[in-house]
């Protein structure tokens, strides 16, 4: 390449700057030397400052500045306080969900009969009085008792009727029915009168201990009810099982004009889970004389 | 280009756009304006425009839109040391090294005074200055050796006057 007067400004400013190749710096100088004028402009740009001028700054730079969305970022304590609260979140719900089963399966061991359907089909009384190898008792406590079919019209059943609602918690149980050849047996009150039995004749009940009715409310319980119940109907009877009811005073309610009522087996598995039943047509009995509706409705025939 | 790139566009670049337009086109009521201007533009663009294009998008825009904005008003000035001052100076900047200087870039062209501020003043690369202007490397290097010269021959004036 050949530098002359027409190209050599293309290549003034890499030699003044020092960045021209070996070959054309060699060129360029010798071109320069040949042209003095030129190698004098060329001389003193190499020593050029540019002139002074003012430091201006832009005076609306704020305004320029758009807004940063701003992340916070979580810390290592936030991360803990999270998880606590999550793990203590979790701890309540399973918690809840524990309490929730238990009072399923509460409600699932006290099922609610269908009218007309045996109490002894869905009841698994323990092994010790139970009376499962007894294939007689479990045939029989699916089987309804001769008469069954007839209202609950005896003397005792009415005055039943009138008694006052049930007014707090108490303890009953269900009981597991009696064979209908033994029923038989049972006595109408009116023909017997009432007889306190004794404690050591009723068997595997269990007999309570009186507290004072003054200073603390009575807790009925159905080994109480029992305890006093006739030595025939209570050698009939088998405890199962023990429920908590929400009436205090005792209170057996059930649909007496209702088809399944005549089922006494029906209205016993009722009178003992009163709860079950809050339709109007029932009727409400009082623990202390559940004897006597035992007797009531296991003699009518 | 996110907000935090753009903001950092404007520290970076801001007042060297708003010297570019003020010294280069003496627009010194409307240089904020083209300033404003351009930043504005480049936050409508800044999904198109990263941050190393960002520059050269600046300055390419704060060149057109002086250029623009001359041709609309005709409010270039020529330069008269007697005229009226920029508002830009301050009273005690005022020396006469300053209206010499500004005398000289006036007798720039407006390609050779773009490219002698980009480069003597705001340090541009060479390459930078190519893409800016849409000339090529070559020419360049020529326009800024001829402003350069042609300064040279102002400042020996000046001093065969004192």
């Amino acid at each position: 390449m050949t530098i002359n007067r027409l190209n050599y400004e293309k290549f003034a400013i890499d030699y003044i700057d020092g960045t021209l190749s070996p070959d054309l710096r060699d060129e360029m100088a010798a071109f320069l030397n040949a042209h003095p004028d030129i190698k004098e402009e060329v001389e003193w740009q190499q020593d050029f400052t540019p002139p002074q001028l003012p430091e201006l700054l832009y005076p609306g730079k704020e305004k320029l500045i758009r807004p940063v969305a701003v992340v916070h970022r979580l810390r290592t304590g936030h991360w803990l306080a999270i998880a606590a609260s999550f793990l203590l979140l979790l701890a309540f719900a399973l918690g809840y969900w524990q309490h929730q089963d238990k009072v399923q399966m509460a409600q699932e061991e006290t099922p609610i009969k269908q009218p007309g359907q045996p109490l002894a089909e869905n009841t698994t009384p323990p092994a010790e009085t139970s009376g499962a190898d007894d294939p007689v008792s479990t045939q029989q406590a699916a089987t309804p008792p001769p008469g069954f079919g007839k209202e609950a019209e005896s003397p005792t059943e009415k005055s039943i009727l009138q008694l006052p609602p049930p007014a707090a918690t108490q303890v009953v149980h269900q009981v597991k029915s009696v064979a209908p050849a033994e029923v038989d047996e049972l006595q109408h009150p009116e023909e017997t009168p009432w007889v306190e039995p004794e404690p050591s004749v009723a068997q595997n009940i269990p007999v309570p201990v009186e507290a004072n009715p003054e200073t603390t409310p009575k807790e009925v319980t159905r080994e109480l009810a029992f305890a006093t119940l006739p030595v025939p109907l209570s050698d009939k009877i088998t405890v199962i099982d023990t429920l908590a009811v929400t009436e205090p005073a005792v209170a057996l309610r059930a649909p007496v004009k209702q088809p399944e009522s005549r089922n006494r087996l029906g209205i016993f598995k009722r009178i003992l889970r009163p709860e079950a039943f809050s339709d109007e047509e029932s009727f409400s009995i009082k623990e202390s004389v559940i004897p006597e509706a035992y007797a009531a409705i296991f003699s009518k025939d | 280009m996110n907000a935090n790139e753009y903001n950092q566009c404007v520290e970076n670049y801001s007042d060297a756009l708003y010297r570019y337009v003020h010294r280069g086109f003496r627009h010194i009521d409307d240089a904020q304006d083209i300033v404003q201007h351009c930043f504005e533009k480049l936050w409508v663009k800044r999904d198109q425009i990263g941050m190393p294009e960002a520059k050269a998008f600046l300055f390419v825009s704060a060149r057109n839109a002086s250029i623009d904005d001359w041709r609309k008003n005709h409010r270039i000035v020529a330069f008269d040391t007697n005229g009226p001052r920029e508002s830009g100076y301050e009273p005690d900047q005022e020396f006469e090294t300053l209206d010499f200087a500004r005398e000289c870039l006036q007798h720039l062209s407006e390609v050779q005074r773009s490219i002698f501020l980009l480069r003597e003043y705001e340090g541009h690369a060479y390459e930078e200055i190519a893409e800016q202007m849409e000339l090529t490397l070559s020419q360049v290097k020529v326009n800024l050796f001829r402003a350069r010269k042609r300064i040279h021959e102002l400042m020996q004036a000046k001093k065969n006057v004192l």
